[in-house]
């Protein structure tokens, strides 16, 4: 057991963490927050500066977690160009790599992934999109909800079902298909007034009698709900990165003000420094089970217990220490840039999976392991 | 709760219902306009403790707990205003000149804005021309910034003015909370100004308002709650109500019983002896709590302002950092509590 992260990894975490200081100013996290537009120069610039490397997942885990720490929205809006990318990376073959994610890749394309539903939430088996097979397509009509990268993707992970729900096992019947944003039928309003994170672009998505070529069909038909949960086992240890980047630069920004703006003495104040403990702990014990369950993933032999664990209690941690942070710096968060991190903490425990669908996940792991090992 | 306590709630309820439900996201997004302020005027709201000369209405501090809960419950941002109209600029506009400028504030003529960070806070500089034009003191942290005169502190740092204003600079973020009224820098005029008194003397408003502030966060507890029982009644997930779900179920209702708590003791206390403190630093902790989960409840719906409830957990906070002064009210409570200063180190 070895805490400790590689020289390389420690060198690139530097890396990114100067280039979020540079270009994740105040001025520039304000603007994309109140405009709520999306930084596409950001995203070249990441590109270009080799801060995002898809290559190696501990890398971008590590980025993730430092471009959040200093500001969650303009850092998810880099790193999420490349959403869903594992499904087909996973499942998909190899004329669908080299036509979708060598683009991706190169970051002249922006791709998205499409499950949720209006109405449908963390219940993805009650989803109602439906792809009816026509000749040598299918034709997609439906919608999707809360889709990241909604109106700016060039195509999409999508999720929809190719045959009628049985009702007791409602998770068949679904499959996943490439749908390009340029396809007939398809149209994206972006979704407006988002608490936080709002520099990233959410958008509800419409699917009028869309035709997808049948070679856009990732994997089998079917199997769909399953590539699905697949991903999600990966993209969660990815959020608790996001989550715990809001925490640690909660706490950093409260240290910063503590030392250095405010009155003289707080430091020293036992209801203060044990608030910091806390905060402090928190994150700590929040990585540590980030890193258990990455290692787990990224030696492919997921851990979805861990997974949830980690992605559950980062998420509570960011909501907890962004909340102390602004009860540590009064005014000064309120006015300053602590305010944006406490909206943007509070995604963490909505998407990727709800904190209540984590719980569920961890409880029925937790009953099936304890069968195979009496 | 007494017959004309019931009927004050229906009434303001009725009248929220009426006239804030239907505006209550356009508030959020374009503040609180003039024809509502007049309304408000007109039922006797804005001025509802203050003297009859001023066009108040002399109600009993249970009423105006009541119009404060009724109010915040579908906006937070009104009971705010109605509080600071009350608590604060009936108390230090009462004389002078300065009260005509109050008759003017409570009929919805005019308006009155807060320089409040560093009132309360000491926060922001209080001395010194830091107008970008060279005239004025630039003050930060101004609560209602669009209004046309201002409560804030003098050059020295001590006095309290009634003066003139205007906005620093464009805005570049919105408040996190009380939108409806709105934080931003104003930078003051200070020819002209009337004098209200020290700057203690709004400490002491604020200090002994402290069950009114409790009712505002009630109002906060209320509202939120109110909008994820509704909605765990009616959203299906995995084929059942959100409502039949344990964890839903038994977080919600045990918030609504420690609503009803606070709430029974809000109408039934006074502020004498610590005992509005009791409520606060209660009523404080719950607010953050109820609409956090209330939030929660509206999954990603509740990330989206159209649903009317992260509002409430923006306006939590920021009347927590604006209201409610953390460890100086712990520590007033401490000092109650143990007879003696306590809470020092």
């Amino acid at each position: 057991m070895d805490f400790e992260l590689s020289d390389e990894l420690k060198d690139f975490r530097k890396m990114v963490r100067e280039f979020a200081l540079d270009e994740f100013t105040s001025e520039v996290a304000r603007k994309r927050d109140f405009e709520e537009s999306y930084p596409d120069d950001l995203r070249v610039k990441s590109l270009q500066k080799g801060i995002i490397d898809f290559s190696s997942p501990w890398k971008t885990m590590v980025a993730i977690e430092e471009l959040c720490r200093v500001d969650a929205g303009l850092g998810i809006s880099v790193t999420v160009p490349y959403f869903g990318a594992e499904v087909i990376m996973l499942f998909g073959n190899d004329a669908q790599k080299e036509k979708y994610l060598s683009e991706v890749n190169k970051g002249k394309k922006m791709m998205g992934l499409a499950v949720t539903e209006p109405g449908g939430g963390s219940d993805v088996a009650a989803n109602k999109t439906e792809a009816a097979k026509s000749g040598n397509k299918y034709i997609l009509n439906g919608s999707k909800m809360f889709i990241t990268n909604g109106q700016i993707a060039d195509f999409f992970v999508m999720l929809a079902r190719t045959s009628k729900a049985d009702s007791a096992k409602k998770h068949r019947g679904m499959s996943t298909f490439i749908v390009e944003s340029k396809f007939k039928g398809f149209s994206a309003n972006k979704l407006e007034g988002k608490l936080g994170v709002r520099a990233t672009n959410t958008a509800e998505l419409i699917l009028n009698n869309v035709e997808v070529p049948e070679e856009n069909l990732i994997g089998e038909e079917g199997k769909g709900f399953y590539y699905i949960m697949t991903f999600f086992n990966i993209s969660r240890v990815f959020v608790a990165a996001q989550a715990i980047g809001v925490a640690q630069g909660a706490l950093d920004r409260t240290l910063e003000y503590l030392k250095n703006n405010a009155p003289s003495g707080e430091l020293q104040n036992e209801y203060v420094q044990f608030t910091l403990s806390d905060m402090a702990t928190r994150i700590e014990a929040a990585r540590l089970l980030m890193y258990k369950a990455a290692s787990y993933l990224f030696q492919f032999k997921p851990n979805p217990t861990i997974t949830s664990m980690a992605k559950g209690y980062a998420s509570e941690t960011a909501v907890f220490a962004s909340e102390k942070a602004m009860e540590l710096t009064g005014l000064y968060g309120l006015s300053g840039d602590l305010e944006r991190y406490f909206r943007d903490a509070k995604i963490m425990e909505i998407w990727e999976g709800t904190s209540e669908v984590e719980k569920l996940i961890i409880a029925r792991m937790l009953e099936k392991e304890s069968d195979s090992s009496e | 709760m007494n017959d004309d306590l019931k009927l004050m709630k229906e009434t303001v309820r009725d009248f929220s219902a009426k006239n804030i439900e239907n505006i209550a996201l356009k508030i959020e997004r374009e503040g609180i306009h003039k024809d509502l302020l007049k309304k408000l005027a007109e039922q006797g709201f804005l001025g509802a403790t203050a003297p009859q000369e001023y066009g108040g209405s002399e109600l009993d501090g249970a009423s105006y707990r009541a119009i404060l809960e009724e109010l915040s419950s579908f906006s937070p941002s009104v009971g705010v205003l109605v509080f600071l109209y009350n608590s604060i600029a009936s108390k230090l506009l009462n004389k002078g000149k300065a009260g005509d400028y109050l008759k003017e504030i409570l009929s919805g003529e005019s308006t009155l804005g807060f320089g409040y960070g560093e009132i309360l806070e000491g926060y922001g500089n209080s001395s010194g021309n830091e107008g970008s034009d060279g005239k004025g003191i630039l003050k930060k942290d101004v609560i209602f910034p669009t209004a046309n005169k201002f409560i804030a502190l003098d050059g020295s740092g001590q006095n309290l003015i009634l003066a003139k204003g205007k906005i620093e600079k464009a805005k570049d973020k919105k408040s996190l909370g009380i939108r409806g009224l709105g934080i931003s820098d104003v930078i003051i005029d200070t020819s002209g100004t009337e004098n209200l008194g020290l700057r203690s003397d709004i400490v002491k408003a604020i200090e002994d308002s402290s069950l009114e502030i409790a009712a505002i966060y009630l109002g906060i507890i209320k509202g939120s709650l109110n909008k994820a029982i509704e909605y765990a009644k009616v959203r299906t997930t995995f084929d059942h109500y959100l409502k039949d779900y344990s964890p839903v179920a038994f977080s919600l209702s045990n918030l609504r019983a420690e609503e009803e708590l606070l709430r029974s003791y809000i109408y039934e206390t006074d502020n004498e002896n610590g005992k509005g403190l009791n409520a606060l630093i209660f009523a404080e902790s719950l607010s953050k709590k109820a609409t956090k989960q209330a939030l929660q409840t509206h999954g990603g719906y509740g990330y989206l302002e159209d649903f009317g409830v992260e509002k409430f957990y923006r306006d939590a906070m920021t009347i927590s950092t604006i209201l409610f002064r953390g460890r100086t009210d712990r520590k007033r409570l401490s000092e109650e509590v143990f007879g003696t200063e306590a809470g020092n180190l």
